[in-house]
């Protein structure tokens, strides 16, 4: 019935009264000619009817014939529609056209999106997917995202363990997860000693296997036993088993370093600003001496966002920089900074009690010396040797 | 549709209507499909005459419409009250 109704709407039909004259003469002169009338009422000493635009012309003939007369009620359909609104054509087209680009365009890839990692940064990943064909502009169903995907991660040098492209209309999504080393556990079982590698005085001490020799409290020197992996069993026998436990001991720790005074800086020498228009993966740059630039480039986007993408159209900022190389002064900040960025890879996994430090300065040198009293772990296996 | 065509179907030759009798199929007192008529004799709200060569078919009921129609059947929709078989 559906399909009907949008049949006849598609054809383009009229609703028609037929009065005076001889209404029925009408209706039989119309079957005869082929003519579909349909929903056919009587009112009030008239017909009402429905009769298709292509048909109504051919009424003029059988309207004289039967002496009736006919008025056009209501028009329906896409003809009656066009005749309407001709003068607007040019608007009805141009609002189907930029339907129809915009449909296009929804094809293309506009913004993408990088999210995961935490090592490697947004520009360094999109490198590698431009090479795979991932970029501003790209057709989205010419793009094939499970093989970039996985291509995509033998281009990192094990540095990705997992990529992921997925395309929701024009936004790319890249899902990266890094690749973690994991500690590799030693299942040494070779029979050995627990020594201590330094002097200090022992603060926890526990033994997981073999015969603890050092208790918490004891102060203990370098090379000193601390759990023995030589066991004497009840029947006189000597077993010999690999000693394992935790000791932490409190210790005095020096350190010493110099830094130079003078260093050497890169400091930029000319600096050029210039603007461009970013519009759908293209720029065009806005000044006209911007391909003499040389140096170092950085490029600041600035692009509208709608619901939280980012439209393909904006204004780019492009900084070049040309840098050249110049001595400058050490300041005492800068020393303590790159001293304790030294230390700490050292000192990471002990507790510091109390530290003091001294910094100083030659002519062409800052010294620093620190003194620490700290906590650390102590210990170190050592293999047993048996005598023969 | 070209000329052609329309011209080859409509001199296609049919039967002549004589040797069609008339058909009538009523669905409850809604709905009537006559086949086999010759045309609408008297057409109002209330009365339907259809001329069935032999004899006049007559429906009487209440906003009696006519659904679709041809040259040689007609379909009636409306609450349908009386049907009479009259001669000419």
């Amino acid at each position: 019935m559906s399909f009907m109704l949008l049949f006849r709407y598609f054809k383009s039909f009229a609703v028609i009264k037929v009065y005076d004259g001889f209404t029925e003469r009408f209706v039989n002169l119309c079957s005869r000619e082929r003519i579909q009338l349909w929903d056919v009422t009587y009112e009030a000493k008239c017909i009402k009817a429905k009769v298709y635009c292509k048909d109504f012309k051919k009424l003029k003939a059988i309207r004289k014939k039967s002496g009736t007369k006919i008025k056009v009620l209501e028009k329906h359909g896409l003809t009656y529609l066009y005749r309407k609104h001709k003068e607007r054509r040019f608007l009805i087209s141009g609002l189907v056209v930029s339907v129809l680009i915009m449909l296009l365009l929804n094809m293309f890839i506009w913004n993408i999106e990088v999210i995961g990692s935490e090592t490697l940064s947004k520009s360094q990943i999109l490198e590698v997917t431009e090479k795979l064909g991932l970029k501003t502009g790209t057709f989205a169903p010419f793009f094939d995202c499970n093989q970039a995907g996985r291509e995509a991660v033998n281009n990192f040098d094990g540095r990705i363990s997992w990529l992921a492209i997925n395309t929701k209309g024009s936004k790319a999504t890249v899902e990266v997860r890094d690749f973690e080393k994991k500690e590799e556990i030693s299942v040494d079982k070779m029979p050995c000693n627990y020594i201590a590698d330094f002097d200090g005085l022992i603060v926890d001490a526990y033994t997981f296997s073999g015969v603890q020799k050092a208790v918490s409290g004891s102060s203990v020197k370098r090379g000193n036993l601390l759990i023995s992996g030589v066991s004497e069993n009840e029947d006189g026998s000597i077993s010999y088993l690999h000693s394992d436990g935790i000791f932490t001991a409190v210790h005095n720790r020096n350190s010493e370093k110099s830094f130079t005074i003078k260093k050497q800086v890169k400091i930029p020498d000319e600096i050029n600003i210039y603007y461009s228009i970013y519009f759908f993966g293209i720029s065009i740059p806005l000044d006209l001496k911007s391909a003499s630039y040389n140096g170092e480039k950085l490029s600041y986007t600035c692009q509208p966002n709608f619901s939280g993408n980012a439209l393909p159209v904006g204004i780019k900022k492009n900084v070049v920089y040309k840098f050249k190389q110049a001595e400058t002064d050490h300041k005492a900040l800068n020393i303590v900074d790159a001293f304790s960025t030294q230390e700490y890879s050292q000192l990471k996994n002990s507790r510091i009690i109390t530290f003091d430090y001294e910094i100083n300065s030659t002519r062409k040198n800052y010294s620093v010396t620190a003194n620490y009293k700290c906590i650390d772990f102590i210990g170190e296996k050592s293999e047993i040797v048996k005598e023969n | 549709m070209s000329k052609n065509y329309l011209k080859f179907k409509n001199n296609l030759p049919t039967l002549p209507n004589s040797h069609l009798e008339p058909m009538i199929e009523l669905i409850s007192n809604r709905e009537a499909t006559i086949e086999g008529i010759d045309g609408i004799v008297e057409y109002t709200d209330n009365l339907i005459s259809i001329n069935c060569r032999c004899y006049i078919f007559n429906l009487q009921g209440f906003n009696l419409s006519i659904r679709s129609n041809s040259k040689d059947s007609i379909t009636v929709s409306g609450c349908i009250t009386d049907i009479k078989f009259a001669s000419k």
